[in-house]
């Protein structure tokens, strides 16, 4: 973990947040990774998780064994109303530098959207 | 050097604090620093709902490992009620402060017992613009417009060297809307021409 995987980013929808946050949980985004895993949701929102770990950590773990050296990460997308009566979706957490370019990358185009 | 000057300032710092703690004393810390007070188990099995916070995070006596703070929670069905929600200072990871609205779970055995959303709080505060906005977004919600006014007279205050003038703090709405509601009740034949006059004008001075 490390302040710098911290990251923000805006997405839009044209649907009203209830239905686009169902939408996301149905058919998750492309942007996060396959090993990830829903482990939260709120009224208007959505959290995912996932571990990586990195082959230097693997090797001094013994391949993880020692259940130590995993980066834990989680990112949550949250759905609030905006004034076209579709959603604004801000996405925030920590995720690994690939993840995050693929936000960035989806969320170019995007009113206000990108990473902060 | 830099060693001998980290290890000469641990050494200081630990003295401030009462020195080293016993083996038994460190486990105990590190035992109620981790524990969870049951909040994992709210947040996988507890009903989904929103809270808003009615004040701000308070240190409880004779527990150094939580803090309280009043929240209204709203249930998914059944009229609010608020609790002092107590929550273990560790799992802290955004702010909370009156008037904020968050993500909470409702323990299905005690409607009491709740646990805030950590990551979907972040997130709302990212949403909001950053931790400032947030709690600025939920004193005005909470104070009106007074929060603001009294922080702002405060920096001016400091700014130009003097003190005090600072307006009340108070939950009143603004003055217009307060002289509207005047009108209304004047209109309404239950105040008198001097009493809505008396009023006003003292509306008026607290501008």
């Amino acid at each position: 973990m490390a302040i710098s995987t911290s990251f923000s980013a805006q997405f839009k929808s044209a649907d009203p947040p209830d239905r686009a946050l169902a939408q996301w949980r149905a058919t998750r985004p492309d942007w996060l990774p396959p090993k990830s895993k829903e482990i939260q949701d709120s009224y208007n929102s959505v959290t995912w998780e996932w571990r990586h770990t990195s082959l230097m950590m693997r090797l001094v773990t013994f391949n993880g064994l020692l259940a130590l050296g995993a980066s834990v990460y989680r990112v949550t997308a949250l759905f609030a109303a905006d004034e076209l009566g579709g959603s604004k979706i801000t996405v925030n957490g920590m995720a690994d530098v690939k993840t995050r370019e693929a936000i960035q990358h989806a969320a170019l185009g995007f009113e206000a959207g990108g990473l902060v | 050097m830099g060693l001998f000057k980290d290890m000469k300032n641990i050494r200081e710092t630990t003295a401030e604090r009462g020195g080293v703690p016993s083996l038994g004393d460190v486990r105990r810390d590190i035992h109620a620093t981790f524990d969870d007070r049951g909040e994992r188990e709210i947040l996988q099995t507890g009903i989904t709902a929103m809270g808003v916070v009615r004040g701000f995070p308070n240190v409880i006596p004779g527990d150094r490992f939580a803090m309280t703070i009043p929240i209204e929670v709203h249930p998914p069905e059944g009229l609010p009620y608020t609790i002092d929600y107590v929550f273990p200072t560790v799992r802290m990871q955004a702010a909370l402060s009156a008037g904020m609205e968050v993500p909470i779970k409702i323990s299905k055995d005690d409607p009491q017992r709740i646990a805030v959303q950590w990551d979907a709080q972040q997130a709302a505060i990212a949403a909001a613009g950053g931790s400032m906005a947030a709690v600025q977004a939920g004193m005005a919600k909470t104070y009106g417009g007074a929060a603001n006014a009294a922080m702002e007279q405060a920096m001016q205050n400091l700014r130009q060297g003097t003190q005090g003038n600072v307006p009340p703090m108070t939950s009143q709405p603004d003055a217009r809307s307060r002289i509207e509601k005047l009108d209304q009740l004047k209109e309404a034949g239950l105040i008198d021409d001097a009493q809505y006059e008396a009023k006003k004008q003292q509306i008026i001075d607290q501008i």
